[in-house]
């Protein structure tokens, strides 16, 4: 048997807010509202390995620059940190039709 | 000041401004108020499924080729660019080799095509709300 899905519960909410509460577009305006944030992620999760293997070589070769490479790899760990809250982490609601 | 629904005017004024959100431009979406039918298998009916952003996104932004999405039609892209530079070095020097690549290329590219489609244009007519 297949999981059920959560139920949709009918709710009316007057608002007098200018814009509304929940917004509908197509999936493909939502999928590329959010492409750049999911590039970023992928982009820093790249830098910050690399900045950490660059810092255990330079460790070898000049341990000066491994302490800027170190620096970076964890400037960039905690940068995707966040874009994964932004993204793959992220509990905003979404509806999608069928 | 409330205002009755059916004399509601976006932004008080009867067309909404430049970035507003603009209802007669909204794709249609039919849900059914009330279902008490199921499913034969005991399943309730659903009328919208309710997901959270990071199932979406890992479900849209797949790079497996199982998943069939965006991210796939990165990696068949980066796959046939590889391939057909692969064809024109090793053109010169075994013509089945370069064979072989241009016969991947070929597939690569319509893995782009097919995922491009069923991801990304398809999706332009389908309906999404999402929390602001």
């Amino acid at each position: 048997m297949a999981e059920p899905q959560p139920q949709v519960g009918i709710y009316g909410t007057v608002a007098e807010a200018k814009r509304p509460m929940l917004v509908m577009g197509t999936r493909y305006d939502y999928m590329m509202d959010h492409l750049p944030e999911y590039k970023k992620y992928i982009r820093f999760r790249i830098y910050y390995i690399l900045a950490g293997l660059a810092g255990v070589w330079l460790l070898f070769y000049q341990p000066m620059l491994s302490i800027a490479a170190f620096f970076l790899a964890a400037y960039y760990y905690h940068m995707t940190d966040l874009q994964k809250m932004r993204t793959i982490h992220n509990k905003r609601t979404v509806m999608i039709g069928h | 000041m409330a205002v009755p629904l059916k004399d509601f005017k976006v932004n008080g004024k009867g067309t909404p401004g430049k970035g507003e959100f603009d209802p007669s431009k909204a794709p249609m979406l039919y849900v059914p108020m009330e279902s008490k039918m199921n499913f034969a298998d005991g399943t309730p009916v659903n009328s919208l499924m309710v997901k959270h952003r990071r199932d979406i996104l890992k479900e849209w932004f797949g790079e497996k080729w199982k998943d069939g999405a965006l991210g796939t039609a990165y990696k068949a892209w980066l796959y046939a660019v590889i391939s057909l530079v692969a064809v024109l070095v090793t053109y010169g020097i075994n013509l089945w080799v370069a064979a072989f690549f241009a016969y991947l290329t070929g597939y690569f590219w319509s893995q782009v095509l097919i995922n491009y489609a069923w991801s990304v244009v398809w999706y332009k007519g389908k309906a999404a709300i999402s929390t602001k």
